[in-house]
């Protein structure tokens, strides 16, 4: 079939002579998806920004509180530590013989704290009783 | 879409991928932290209670040294900075022996 004797028929409006619009005589032309990509994109770009700034904000204000707490967090470690070898010392003058020692651990005891006095310097010297 | 707009979107795709990175660290890093200082916390709130517990220790060992006049336990509070004195009997009506921490 030889294309070049093809003739495009006429419409039937073309046909009486009626003029058709020009956009339904064309094609329509093809949108690159470049400006809604690049709209998607930028929103994303500008809430992830956001996100981002508010967390660094967040990590200041937890940084500035790590900070003000730790002469705190050291005192109530020396305390700790004091209250370790205090005990621990006590328990060992108890074992000894001593009176005064003894009244105190026993005293203690039926609080329900225990010492143990082979506690090295990371373990803590006092514990909650064990329940009989 | 020509050669520039394909450059551009590729620079703004890759910095959205930075910032979602980011965005991921930041938040793993400020709940790791959150979690240190809330530990941190209840170490000193239970801290508060030991220290009462400390005070008390004190006490009855001051007690009990200065009524039994017991060397040894007076000893073994002074090796924590401890010292105590024994108010004559005529002043010692309410307490038997009065704390001086140094």
């Amino acid at each position: 079939m030889n294309s070049q004797n093809v003739v495009p028929m006429a419409t039937p409006a073309e046909a009486a002579g009626v003029r058709q619009p020009q956009a339904t005589r064309r094609a329509a032309p093809a949108h690159s998806p470049f400006v809604p990509v690049l709209l998607g994109s930028g929103a994303l770009l500008l809430g992830l920004g956001w996100q981002a700034q508010l967390l660094l904000a967040e990590r200041s204000t937890l940084q500035a509180a790590h900070t003000s707490q730790q002469q705190t967090v050291d005192n109530a470690g020396t305390l700790r530590a004091s209250l370790d070898t205090l005990a621990a010392n006590t328990q060992r003058l108890a074992d000894s013989g001593n009176a005064s020692a003894g009244l105190l651990v026993a005293e203690l005891r039926q609080r329900g704290i225990t010492i143990n006095a082979q506690a090295g310097a990371g373990a803590p010297a006092m514990g909650p009783a064990a329940k009989p | 879409m020509n050669k520039l707009q394909f450059w551009a979107l590729t620079a703004v795709a890759t910095a959205c991928l930075l910032l979602s990175g980011a965005v991921v660290a930041l938040s793993a890093g400020n709940r790791g932290l959150q979690g240190d200082i809330n530990q941190r916390q209840q170490f000193v709130q239970q801290s508060v209670q030991l220290e009462g517990l400390y005070r008390e220790i004190i006490r009855a060992l001051a007690e009990l040294g200065a009524r039994n006049n017991d060397q040894a336990v007076r000893g073994l509070l002074q090796q924590h900075g401890i010292t105590y004195s024994v108010n004559p009997p005529a002043a010692a009506a309410a307490a038997p022996g009065a704390l001086l921490r140094k």
